[in-house]
């Protein structure tokens, strides 16, 4: 009995490391073109530090997302990265937003 | 009864010391990994430097840098019967490349010797010297192999010669073409659309007619003839070599094959095949009057996440070795300013650069 209870500790902790290491090694999964599009100009604007550029690129986040352009779960990653620019995080910022192009490479 | 006086370790015991030793290891690991880059970096920075000074000694001596690689003059998009030309890019006979035309520099004296540049880099006479494995050009920290691999076609199958396939030494360094590129688009194209202004995305159509050095804006390109007093941003403030690890795509020492193509060897969604110009050449972008969805240029400096066949890419951490023109070697974040970037690989924008 004492046996299996351990077992089952070991099992239940090794379960939550694999998540963990999992959700934190790949935080991003495949986007669209028009995503990665986005991604693309929001790298740009973070790396140069340009705050008037951002606000424009909020804009026409939001509203590709308006027009269904882009999913949930994209608008959340690409609202994500522009709120830690907006809230002057800019390495932070450039660095989500190379994460989310570099999640898109396959075979690598 | 007398009891037995056991000796040596309990479970538990032998236990907390595995773990002990383990935790140990796991915080020494990362220490020792580092300290080995460190060394292959080291590595890397001095085949990096020995080619700087390669450059500075082939320009005491010819007057000029080599050129980004060799083609018959094809400015009317022909050439003499017999000699091979690429249709599209106007790539002719012979092709040898900057770090060929280096090898005297590099002591590699019986390499340079068995080679006639006048002839075409895949005569056969030259198919052991081009396979030739040369260490100065392979970084320690690349993957993706050190052997020579055989060119391939636009398809991706070997590039085939006279019936044969051309097998060339393998490079992890390249060498600048600039911010604009002028590859596959160079040739029959008789116009093509560069940058004035990239800070206010201003371009100009151009007349190329197949010469390249109405677009280029680096220090090497096909046919170039660059010498220090053209580099008016100065040697110190210029891009002249970089590294691409064959993890991402094959180059070359050898030079520039015509019809080859370079293939990247995973993708991204904006990666593809490129000209064979980028056997031996990058550029920084922006390129082509390229721009984003915000309309700002397109600029791809060192690992940048494109992942283009035509961009520098390394595998040390965090960024990139670059080569400058007074031979110095700089390791360069892979977030350097974009913008800071494109200005450091142009030899004559006349940009006020902020330190890097």
């Amino acid at each position: 009995m004492v046996q299996n209870a351990k077992n089952r500790c070991s099992l239940t902790t090794a379960t939550a490391l694999v998540a963990f290491l999992a959700i934190g090694c790949s935080q991003y999964s495949d986007i669209s073109p028009v995503a990665y599009k986005y991604s693309k100009a929001l790298y740009s604007v973070c790396n140069r530090q340009d705050a008037s550029r951002l606000s424009k690129l909020a804009e026409k986040i939001e509203a590709a997302r308006t027009a269904s352009q882009l999913t949930d779960e994209e608008f959340a990653w690409l609202s994500g990265i522009v709120a830690s620019a907006q809230a002057g995080e800019w390495q932070v910022a450039t660095r989500a937003a190379r994460q989310l192009m570099e999640a898109q490479v396959e075979g690598r | 009864m007398p009891t037995k006086n056991k000796a040596g370790f309990t479970l538990i015991e032998l236990l907390v010391v595995i773990a002990i030793i383990g935790v140990l290891i796991s915080l020494l690991l990362p220490a020792v990994q580092a300290a080995r880059e460190a060394a292959r970096r080291m590595s890397c920075t001095n085949n990096l430097k020995q080619m700087g000074v390669a450059l500075q000694n082939f320009h005491a001596t010819h007057n000029r840098f080599p050129a980004g690689y060799i083609s018959h003059p094809t400015n009317d998009g022909t050439v003499p019967s017999g000699v091979r030309i690429d249709p599209t890019t106007w790539d002719a006979a012979p092709g040898w490349g900057w770090a060929a035309q280096l090898l005297p520099y590099l002591e590699q004296g019986n390499v340079a010797q068995s080679i006639d540049q006048a002839e075409p880099i895949w005569a056969p006479e030259y198919a052991d010297t081009i396979a030739t494995r040369l260490p100065v050009f392979l970084c320690p920290s690349a993957t993706g192999g050190t052997e020579p691999f055989a060119v391939q076609d636009e398809p991706g199958d070997p590039l085939m010669i006279a019936g044969s396939e051309i097998v060339v030494g393998r490079s992890h360094y390249v060498a600048s073409h600039g911010q604009e590129s002028c590859w596959g688009e160079c040739g029959a194209t008789t116009t093509g659309e560069i940058f004035t202004d990239i800070y206010n995305s201003i371009t100009q159509v151009v007349q190329i007619d197949g010469d390249v050095s109405r677009v280029a804006d680096g220090p090497f390109y096909r046919n170039s003839r660059t010498r220090m007093r053209d580099i008016t941003d100065g040697t110190s403030n210029t891009i002249f070599l970089g590294e691409h690890s064959s993890a991402l795509s094959e180059k070359t020492w050898v030079g520039v094959i015509p019809g080859a193509f370079t293939h990247p060897n995973f993708a991204s969604p904006e990666n593809g095949s490129d000209a064979a110009a980028t056997l031996t050449l990058v550029h920084a972008g922006p390129s082509g009057g390229e721009l984003d969805i915000l309309g700002v240029p397109i600029i791809h400096p060192i690992n940048f996440p494109t992942f283009h066949v035509g961009q520098m890419v390394s595998e040390h951490p965090g960024g990139g070795n670059i080569g400058l023109g007074d031979s110095s070697v700089r390791f360069v974040s892979e977030d350097i300013n974009l913008i800071l970037f494109a200005e450091l690989s142009s030899i004559a924008e006349g940009e006020l650069l902020e330190e890097f």
